[in-house]
């Protein structure tokens, strides 16, 4: 196996424009059955830890360009005592870019985007419990659906899928305008953070059909519709109220690689056209066909790996570069959207697991430009729906949970890890 | 499962205030830990107003700038020295001593980069201040340049951990040691020996780690090299 890697094209960006405030580090966590035993945690990570290579690595500097090199420190389970998606400092973490984590029911992984996409993370993780589960006793099946220990890490698996899938193609450029940017009070303590709320599968699903659209178009006009409705701001403003949506690349690329393989399409309404919540989820339905086709994505991958092989962009010194990247981010990326909306859709295990694990959560950090971001994710019946938040500020939360149950008539469970709530409390400390 | 009614969803039993709206759930007086319970973050105040060490070293630092600035102002006519500056370069110093070189995760190689970075600032205000006698640009920063190279290479060869790591600071200190050369030929240095004695010093150790470690010098070369 390599004992190195250059870094893939979406992962350039992460290293540039990562801080406290814009951790870039995402979780996904499941509740399990029954609480978690940290011995035997440790004992499935050091397990499948020879399965990921690339994800055991720690980040170094080169001239031109950061890379990831081979850690031999093994990865440490921890308790998670810090607010979810918090910046992962390498130095502080045996020289890892990811950390597993635990507390009575819940386990999770915290990944530096740098490593990988919510679809690598969620293998591992999948890897990960059941290892765990067969090291607890249980007499769990991998039904082919699980990376084993045993398992050769196959090349493509490491594969800088961008590179692969990109061609000479004519690729679109694209202006668009500035959207409208959610405003708030940060909390006095920094931190995120997560709101939960719970809506079986089925009757989301029946009601995104009754609308006329997909999941992901429903869920994305019920926040623009929301945060339409909760800010005076939004509504006045000329600008549009813009959703970025990543799209998983390999639904239409047959790429295998575990590392970062997404784009990002993004779906906005001007506050003038939005009329009905019905056509509201017509129209980002069809914005979402048109963006997630074939030759739209290639596009987008043809665009990024134009820009990272322009001659003169690599011969820039990595310290010149890191200048140029933020800027072209807070531009090209902060500046064109409201908020980020990931939808990680089903997370399948083997029936021998599923009985295990009763759901699982997808937290996407917030950044000071978009300090509220959306993750979802489903399994079995229930999918969550999370807000991560850096502000004191809770209407367009409250007003698109209670939309969905008053208007579309959704069960929905509410539950949080209280950062603002007790974020008071440690203020009076 | 208690309902909040404003908002019409259901509150898990851990929160005794609806997440949503905050206001309290009447039928919930206790928390209680449920399987989907966070941590209790108290007792991490990072960020909070209020008295820290380095709050407080940090006022010190600003107001002693400031008085040594004013003060220097005031008896320059009488005594015509511009020593402020010095004081200044010297805190400053003194902050990436203890928070960088001693406090910080970096690792030992940027550690003694930095450090020679910042003595190099602070002999050059120095002499600056004290009528520019030339001994820093002339001496003392070739020879710190020189140290700081020893030393990268001394623990390299030590702690055989941090060999890989040296390599890309030895490089960086090569690039480093180019700066009393240039000094030299932008004539604000007059003597030659000791700048190119520093570049001398840092060729040699490149040569020697091309030599005796082949292997690691091209992969590292490679990596940090890629475009």
């Amino acid at each position: 196996m390599k004992d190195w890697y250059p870094l893939d094209n979406a992962a350039k960006v992460f290293p540039a424009v990562k801080s406290g405030k814009n951790s870039a580090v995402y979780r996904i966590s499941v509740i399990m059955k029954e609480p978690v035993d940290e011995e035997k945690l440790q004992q499935a990570a050091d397990t499948v830890a020879g399965r990921f290579p690339m994800f055991m690595v720690s980040m170094k500097k080169g001239i031109f360009w950061n890379y990831l090199e081979k850690n031999s420190k093994g990865i440490q389970v921890a308790k998670d005592e810090r607010y979810p998606c918090h910046e992962i400092i390498m130095e502080k973490n045996q020289g890892h870019l990811m950390k597993i984590l635990y507390y009575h029911h819940r386990i999770s992984v915290e990944f530096f985007h740098v490593l990988t996409d919510g679809k690598g993370a969620a293998e591992f993780l999948k890897s990960l419990l059941f290892y765990y589960l067969l090291y607890s006793g249980h007499s769990v099946e991998d039904d082919g659906m699980i990376l084993l220990e045993n398992d050769i890490t196959e090349m493509h698996e490491t594969d800088d899928s961008f590179l692969k899938y990109s061609n000479n193609a004519y690729y679109e450029k694209m202006t668009s305008p500035n959207s409208y940017r959610i405003k708030g009070t940060n909390f006095e303590i920094f931190g995120f953070e997560a709101v939960h709320g719970v809506m079986e599968s089925e009757k989301l699903l029946s009601a995104a059909k009754k609308r006329g659209g997909t999941v992901t178009a429903y869920l994305t006009a019920a926040l623009i519709y929301s945060i339409y409705q909760s800010n005076q701001a939004a509504r006045e403003k000329k600008r549009p109220i813009v959703v970025a949506v990543p799209v998983n690349l390999r639904k239409v690329f047959p790429s295998q690689t575990l590392r970062n393989f997404f784009g990002v399409v993004n779906i906005g309404v001007m506050p003038k056209a939005i009329t009905a919540f019905e056509d509201l989820v017509r129209q980002c339905d069809e914005l979402l066909r048109y963006k997630t086709n074939a030759s739209y994505l290639q596009n987008i991958i043809c665009k990024n790996v134009a820009i990272e092989s322009k001659g003169y962009i690599q011969g820039i010194p990595l310290f010149i570069k890191k200048w140029l990247i933020t800027a072209g981010f807070k531009q090209m990326g902060e500046k064109k959207k409201t908020l980020s909306l990931t939808n990680l859709g089903k997370l399948e295990f083997p029936d021998s697991m599923k009985q295990h694990i009763v759901q699982a959560e997808l937290l996407l950090y917030p950044t000071p430009a978009s300090p509220i971001n959306c993750g979802v994710i489903t399994k079995d019946d229930s999918t969550i729906f999370t807000f991560t938040r850096s502000i004191a500020e809770t209407d367009l939360i409250q007003t698109f949970f209670s939309f969905l149950a008053n208007e579309e008539k959704l069960q929905i469970r509410v539950y949080s890890n209280d950062w603002g709530r007790q974020n008071d409390a440690m203020q009076k400390m | 499962m208690t309902r909040c009614k404003k908002c019409n969803v259901e509150v898990e039993c851990q929160h005794t205030h609806c997440p949503l709206c905050g206001r309290p759930l009447p039928e919930r007086k206790e928390a209680k830990l449920s399987m989907t319970s966070y941590p209790v973050y108290a007792g991490k105040r990072r960020g909070a107003d209020g008295f820290t060490v380095k709050r407080a070293l940090l006022f010190l630092s600003i107001s002693a700038v400031i008085l040594s600035v004013m003060v220097n102002w005031f008896t320059y006519p009488i005594k015509p020295v511009l020593w402020s500056p010095i004081v200044t370069t010297a805190i400053l110093f003194a902050w990436g001593l203890i928070g960088h070189t001693w406090l910080s995760d970096a690792n030992l190689g940027q550690k003694i980069l930095i450090l020679d970075l910042n003595l190099c600032l602070l002999v050059l205000m120095i002499d600056w201040c004290t009528g520019f006698s030339r001994w820093s640009v002339n001496y003392a920063v070739p020879f710190i340049g020189i140290g700081a190279t020893f030393f990268l290479t001394a623990i390299a060869v030590w702690k055989r951990t941090l060999w890989k790591d040296a390599i890309g600071y030895v490089f960086a200190m090569l690039l480093i040691n180019l700066i009393p050369m240039a000094l030299f030929t932008s004539r604000l240095a007059t003597v030659l020996w000791t700048g190119t004695g520093a570049i001398a010093y840092s060729l040699i150790t490149v040569i020697g780690m091309i030599i005796f470690a082949k292997k690691t010098f091209r992969r590292e070369v490679i990596r940090r090299f890629h475009r």
